[in-house]
């Protein structure tokens, strides 16, 4: 339902081009999750923002094509965009407390959706429609009422008219999540919404997450920087490392047999849960700056421990190792 | 590793318990400004951040201290470098009562006892270059000496990891993990005895994470230095600590040694918390336990055990009226709750 | 190599002492602006409106008391005046060029002194206040909040008829208000800043609450204290001219921008000049000194520099 191909994003800055987005491949089917997992600046929360076109300035796409149900979304105008937003695709942002306005209540923010979309339509159009304003309205009020209780606030009648400071974050996110439910979209766009989360909330809100795929067949993107949940959470997984995918597959493969160095080092570096406690494994070095990138060679070059000679200049495609398993790396050439 | 003193799986007393937590109490009290309490009867606000906690840290060790957000933690440790002025309680440091220390004696106190913050961003100051920044400890640990002083500085950036010629840059010019290593360089500067990390690893990426604990535990060995860990990321806690305190709306659930809790963990909130950490590893993911609704406010915490609210297995009405005490349940293993 | 209580000989590095003073550092600063052309061309011209100020009486053509009742309401040279007076007279026939330069004087000098008076009292109260809180900053806030609730030129105007005119009864007027902005500004700032970790580490590292106002917070506030000086000193010389304007300023035997406007104002029509050509030296002097300290904010803030890394 979703294919990217050969996306690239780039910022003009003062430093020079910084490549955030790289010529990335991606395609996801009706009801999947996929996981974007990568350290900041590896370009996974602007790949997320290409598919929306939200890529803030000074960024811009400037090559590849983002097809949505077979249509490029890169050639919609910038009100067929807007149509899309929302209804088809929705986003989640990983900071609840910023995404809600704070002076509106919760409940009309969500009805303020609706009426974007213009989910409940009006009886009649023109000014008859405007006198059956306080129906519709009660329609979509009831309409918020259901879609919170859905999303797991208890007493909708009651916190319709509460305010943002009045949650707490968990109870923010489920807001959010109804928003972004509230026109039934297709994808949902999920950018680090447990981050700012504790552990037990975390837990809440992926497993309503999970129920939204199931029962809605909703296919999410999901971004994190944490392995361990999207190795919980997703059906596949894609590693992103300075602005390209060094490997992608179904989420067992990927987590359990690691290919790339970058993801081999990663999954070491996490503090595990076990009998015996290790010193924990670093990557050396830090991540790259995206404006002094070489222009050829393996970004990963500098920290990778399996390197060889000719990794420094190899410009390395993605290649396919089993099915649907991807790696960008020499040996696997 | 550093092994923690125990004599028959008991903490040995003979090394003296470092630092004694006796009944600490932080309230945060919000007073109506001037005007509003003339015009209005609008009354104070008491937040209970910190409510009657009791612990010993011992030397050479590392206590993990987790929680949600809210729960008291990061108060918890600011308290303890008296950051935070206690409501009520005592802090003794090396057998000295430091809760109210004033002056000098207080200044000797933050020579032994340093703090390392999470945000690697607000936590230096955007004005000053790392020398300046890290001139202060020196200075007021009694390095007068200018050439004595930069030359600790360029000991300090390379025991830390970092480049010695990047003395004179802003912080802005480093990313996040050096300048958590700026922010523990600085809190090393004072020659500490006694460390407060809190949560110093949370705001770094996966692969700098394990840079920066990697330090902390060389640092530790190298320097016999005592920590007190805060952080949420309990993966993280497991890693480092020797004992863990699981805190709960301002007070301590369950206390003990790390693997006791980890892997005989006996208050349900731990539970928990424990079931709901991510795991990379198929085979150990664990029945997960999903927590109903949110932790309750501080200003009035629920009477009776502060978890009844939320719990799983409560006994009742007990449960609800009663406030349950840390009992030591197993040696060196102690829960509040009244199932046991 | 050997490390003896943790200290590494120094000369296992080669470091280059770099001595830092009050001058280098003002050597450095000038280099800067050098590099920042809206700064520099501010700075040039503020350096020129002082000189001009300073040697008045010899760059003048005519002295301040000189008057010509025959060659009154004389236009400048490019409306068909003569080259004995460049920028015409006004009604009593004195040469608007020397009246424009002595009115200089008093203009920067009202400006300079009214915002160094106004932004030290603001900025100690305002950081007294937004450090401490409680019942200081309530008392403060308040009366702050009663002056605000004037317009400050009816204030000021008030002030004046009490105190009758003169240069110092104007500088008192004028600050009398002037320091609440400030205040408001540094209060503000220093309730953010003092949120700030950085100044909970500083207290862990036993620096006293002076030495963390002063050493620490200030230097992050002070840019916005002086982008809001300079904005305000442009505020006061108009103020000023306001003032003289009205009559109420320094006595009228001693000239300045504001009563020269006010004294071509029957003119406008037939002397256009009067009026307008000591405006045109308040709007060019007040427009660097935006000028000069936007730009200086720019040059100050380390971290404007890399703007757009991350």
């Amino acid at each position: 339902m979703l294919e990217i191909r050969n996306l690239k994003v780039v910022f003009q800055t003062d430093r020079g081009v910084v490549k955030a987005v790289n010529g990335i491949d991606l395609s996801l089917e009706r009801g999947k999750i996929l996981g974007l997992v990568g350290e900041s600046g590896s370009g996974k929360s602007m790949t997320l923002l290409s598919i929306l076109r939200l890529v803030p300035y000074p960024g811009k796409i400037v090559e590849g094509e983002i097809l949505f149900e077979g249509e490029d979304l890169l050639k919609k105008s910038a009100s067929q965009m807007r149509e899309i937003r929302g209804k088809d695709i929705a986003m989640i942002f990983q900071d609840p407390m910023t995404t809600l306005n704070p002076v509106f209540p919760v409940g009309e923010q969500i009805r303020e959706s609706l009426r974007v979309h213009n989910i409940i339509k009006p009886e009649k159009e023109g000014i008859l429609g405007f006198l059956r304003e306080r129906d519709r309205r009660k329609k979509e009020y009831e309409k918020v009422v259901e879609l919170m209780e859905k999303v797991g606030i208890s007493y909708p009648e009651k916190r319709y008219f509460s305010y943002p400071h009045q949650f707490s974050g968990g109870m923010q996110q489920r807001a959010i999540i109804a928003i972004a439910l509230s026109c039934n979209p297709k994808l949902l766009l999920a950018d680090e919404p447990t981050t700012a989360l504790d552990v037990t909330i975390q837990a809440q809100i992926l497993d309503l997450l999970r129920q939204i795929n199931e029962v809605n067949g909703t296919s999410i993107i999901f971004v994190t920087h944490d392995l361990a949940v999207a190795a919980e959470f997703c059906d596949e997984i894609a590693v992103m490392y300075a602005g390209q995918i060094v490997e992608k597959g179904p989420v067992d493969k990927v987590i359990e047999e690691p290919k790339h160095p970058y993801t081999k080092g990663l999954l070491r570096s996490i503090p595990k849960i076990t009998r015996k406690k290790e010193k924990l494994y670093v990557i050396p070095g830090n991540v790259p700056d995206l404006a002094f990138l070489p222009p050829y060679g393996c970004p990963f070059y500098e920290r990778c421990e399996e390197a060889v000679e000719e990794c420094k200049e190899a410009t390395i495609p993605l290649i396919e190792v089993s099915d649907g398993e991807f790696v960008r790396c020499i040996k696997y050439l | 590793m550093y092994k923690v003193p125990l004599k028959d799986g008991v903490l040995d007393m003979e090394n003296g318990t470092f630092i004694q937590i006796k009944n600490l109490k932080k309230y945060f009290i919000e007073e109506p400004d001037l005007l509003m309490k003339l015009v209005t009867k609008k009354k104070k606000r008491v937040v209970k951040a910190v409510d009657d906690i009791s612990l010993d840290i011992n030397k050479g060790e590392t206590l993990g201290l987790v929680g949600e957000s809210g729960c008291g933690k990061t108060t918890l440790g600011r308290t303890i470098v008296r950051l935070y002025e206690p409501t009520e309680g005592k802090i003794i440091f090396k057998g000295e009562d430091i809760t109210e220390a004033r002056g000098e004696k207080l200044k000797e106190y933050r020579k032994k006892a340093q703090i390392i913050f999470q945000n690697p961003y607000s936590s230096l100051n955007p004005r000053k270059t790392v020398r300046q920044i890290l001139s202060v400890p020196l200075i007021a640990s009694g390095v007068k000496d200018p050439h004595e002083r930069e030359e600790r500085i360029m000991y300090l950036l390379n025991r830390v990891g970092l480049n010695y010629r990047q003395m004179d840059s802003y912080p802005h010019e480093f990313s996040g993990g050096q300048r958590q290593r700026i922010g523990i360089a600085r809190a090393l500067a004072m020659s500490p005895e006694f460390i407060v990390a809190d949560e110093p690893v949370s705001a770094l990426d996966v692969s700098i994470q394990a840079q920066i604990i990697n330090l902390l535990e060389e640092l530790k060995e190298e320097l016999n230095l005592t920590y007190l860990f805060i952080a949420h990321d309990l993966s993280v806690v497991y890693h480092v600590s020797d004992r863990v305190a699981v805190m709960y709306l301002g007070k301590i659930v369950e206390m003990g040694k790390t693997e006791d809790i980890f892997f005989n963990p006996l208050h349900p909130y731990t539970k928990a918390l424990l079931s709901a950490i991510p795991s990379i590893d198929k085979s150990k993911r664990r029945e997960r336990i999903i927590l109903e609704g949110t932790v309750p406010s501080p200003v009035n915490p629920p009477k009776g055990c502060r978890f009844s609210t939320r719990c799983f297995v409560k006994k009742g009405k007990m449960c609800e009226e009663e406030e349950p005490e840390l009992k030591e349940v197993e040696k060196g293993h102690f829960v509040a709750c009244h199932l046991y | 190599m050997t490390i003896k209580n943790g200290i590494v000989p120094a000369k296992y590095y080669e470091v280059s002492y770099k001595k830092s003073n009050l001058i280098t550092n003002l050597l450095s600063l000038l280099g800067k602006i050098k590099k920042h052309p809206t700064a520099l061309i501010g700075m040039l011209t503020i350096i020129a409106y002082i000189l001009m100020a300073v040697f008045a009486p010899f760059i003048s053509p005519y002295s301040v008391k000189y008057s010509d009742l025959s060659a009154r309401l004389l236009p400048p040279v490019w409306s068909g005046g003569t080259w004995a007076h460049p920028l015409g007279t006004d009604q009593v026939g004195r040469d608007l060029l020397t009246q424009i330069i002595y009115g200089s004087r008093i203009s920067i000098l009202v400006g300079f002194l009214t915002v160094l008076i106004s932004a030290s009292i603001g900025t100690f109260l305002g950081a007294i206040a937004g450090y401490y809180r409680g019942t200081v900053d309530t008392v403060i806030s308040r009366f702050a909040d009663f002056l605000l609730s004037f317009p400050f030129l009816i204030f000021a105007v008030g002030v004046m008829a009490v105190l009758g005119p003169g240069f110092w009864n104007l500088i008192l007027a004028l600050t009398f208000k002037s320091w609440v902005e400030f205040f408001r500004l540094v209060r503000g700032e220093v309730l953010e800043e003092k949120n700030k970790e950085y100044v909970e580490a500083a207290q862990a590292l036993g620096r006293s609450n002076g030495a963390i106002i002063v050493s620490e917070i200030l230097p992050n506030i002070f840019q916005s204290i002086f982008v809001l000086a300079t904005l305000r000193m442009g505020y006061m010389i108009i103020m000023e001219a306001s003032l003289s304007y009205l009559g109420l300023g320094v006595p009228p035997d001693i000239p300045t921008w504001g009563s020269l406007i006010n004294s071509g104002r029957n003119h406008i029509f037939d002397a256009y000049w009067i009026s307008t050509l000591p405006g045109i030296a308040l709007v060019i002097l007040v427009l660097s000194i935006n000028l000069f300290g936007e730009g200086l904010r720019d040059i100050l803030d380390p971290r404007l520099k890399v703007e757009g890394s991350e």
